[in-house]
């Protein structure tokens, strides 16, 4: 179960504090491990930019709770908002949640929840 | 005086310390209109109706979205019914059914529709040989009691159910009287479940549920503002919403949920026992006293005992109980067919149906009340 979140800050916190360590050349025979520990958050760093916050378009509000619920037991972190009336039939409620689609979509269509849409809103993409 | 409920078959009363305590809740803290805005007081409500929802729905093994909120056992029944029958054809029920089953039923043979009425027997094999036998081509549904809310009698709605699946016939059950005390799930040939919230379920007044394996998508009786797809002129074709139209009763809804909460937590088969032995011993002591039982050998019943006193009205045997402080249903139930069928029509009976709250020293004060009249 992998979290579709991270704190970002903690991670650059760390990631900083090695590269600290690597340039001051510290002579504790710790090279390697502190060179991991480098480069190790910069993948993560780059993943997790990889990660959008997407809108996921629901029929109705049960749909979207039942979503909320089936994401929630599988490690995500979402919210219901109503969805923005970008939809020709009107009204719906959506899932506002930060993540790789191509792993969320999956988790929803095994357990029979249609997605209307799907729309990043973070900017990116 | 106190009065003590032995009328649990119309509602149950009292109501759990839980679902009380659920509907104060409510009217104080979610009073918002679920799935209908975007700020947090709709949504926190649309919350709690949510997980109301899908403890009904788990209940019933049934799935949340196919779990559809209705005011009572009869709306339910209305809407599967007619949701059903929207193409005409040819629908069975038994002799035991309620009017909420009997009059929407007689209603759509005023139009597009045939009914017939399979006898219930003593013996579950003939039973179902009555049904069976009833079936014709165009037969689109079979609506059947699970538990008469005169006799008590348990019907096999079950092997009905599976004859019905095997022949591709939609079974619409009505669990007014069996929710709650017996195995109902769907699936296994039961296409709906109709339930009264605020009798075995131990909700308030005003709350049902009509529960679907999701297998049929029945038309619609009533239209209206659903919180979805709102540019529309179509009722949408997903459940719960294209059944549920209009604000739904948010606090019964919550509250209900407590209800089975309460049941899930006593459990059916203690509630059943319980509530069993009450009418088991009510019954035998009644037949002790030559008072007339409606009860027949080598039959299961649900909690419900019928019984008349010699020389008195159904209504005036409950009139008198009532003034002893004694809560009991004289007269038809709803049920004319029924009485019909056990040779009780047009008079009645009195019915006696405990709940998990009642207790033997109640039933001992109430033979002796009964003795008293005799």
């Amino acid at each position: 179960m992998r979290r579709a979140y991270r704190t970002d800050k903690t991670d650059l916190l760390y990631l900083l504090g090695n590269a600290i360590s690597l340039c001051r050349k510290k002579k504790n025979g710790r090279f390697f491990e502190n060179a991991y520990n480098v480069v190790y958050p910069l993948m993560n760093l780059c993943e997790v930019s990889y990660l959008g916050t997407y809108l996921l378009a629901m029929a109705s509000i049960t749909y979207a709770n039942k979503a909320k619920d089936i994401l929630v037991r599988n490690g995500y972190r979402c919210e219901i908002q109503k969805t923005p009336r970008t939809s020709a039939s009107g009204c719906g409620y959506s899932i506002k949640i930060t993540g790789n689609p191509e792993e969320i979509m999956p988790i929803l269509d095994g357990r029979g929840i249609a997605v209307r849409s799907v729309t990043r809103i973070d900017g990116a993409g | 005086m106190a009065q003590v409920n032995f009328d649990n078959a119309a509602t149950t009363f009292p109501k759990p310390d839980n679902v009380k305590r659920a509907m104060v809740k409510s009217l104080k803290k979610y009073g918002g209109n679920p799935g209908r805005s975007g700020h947090k007081l709709s949504l926190d409500t649309a919350n709690e109706v949510y997980k109301a929802r899908r403890r009904c729905a788990e209940f019933f093994s049934a799935e949340t979205e196919n779990t559809i909120f209705t005011q009572n056992c009869t709306h339910a029944l209305n809407l599967a019914i007619k949701g059903i029958m929207a193409d005409g054809g040819h629908i069975i029920i038994s002799d035991m059914e309620h009017n909420s089953v009997l009059r929407p039923v007689h209603a759509l043979s005023q139009k597009n529709c045939r009914y017939s009425i399979a006898k219930a027997e003593t013996d579950d094999r003939k039973t179902i040989g009555n049904f069976e036998h009833l079936i014709q081509n165009d037969t689109v549904a079979v609506v059947c009691t699970a538990a008469s809310n005169v006799t008590g009698q348990i019907m096999p709605y079950d092997r009905i159910a599976e004859m019905c699946r095997k022949r591709g016939i939609c079974f619409i059950l009505d669990g007014a009287q069996g929710c709650g005390i017996l195995p109902i799930e769907v699936g296994h040939g039961i296409n709906f479940i109709c339930a009264a919230g605020h009798k075995g379920l131990y909700g308030p007044s005003g709350t049902g549920l009509l529960v679907s394996d999701g297998l049929y998508t029945p038309g619609t009786i009533v239209e209206g503002g659903t919180g979805s797809l709102s540019m529309l002129a179509e009722q949408p074709d997903f459940l719960p919403d294209r059944l549920e139209s209009g604000t739904v009763n948010t606090v019964g809804a919550i509250a209900l949920g407590e209800g089975v909460r309460f049941v899930e937590t006593v459990s059916r088969e203690e509630i059943l026992r319980h509530e069993t032995e009450l009418c088991d011993y009510f019954a035998d002591s009644l037949l002790d006293m030559g008072v007339t039982v409606y009860r027949k050998c080598g039959v299961k019943y649900a909690p419900v005992v019928s019984f008349n006193v010699k020389g008195r009205t159904a209504e005036e045997t409950a009139s008198l109980l009532d003034k002893k402080g004694f809560c009991l249903r004289g007269g038809l139930h709803c049920s004319g067919m029924a009485h019909t069928a056990i040779g009780t029509a047009p008079d009645g009976t009195v019915r006696f149906s405990p709940s998990v709250f009642n207790h033997r020293y109640q039933v001992r004060a109430l033979l002796h009340e009964i003795k008293k009249i005799l």
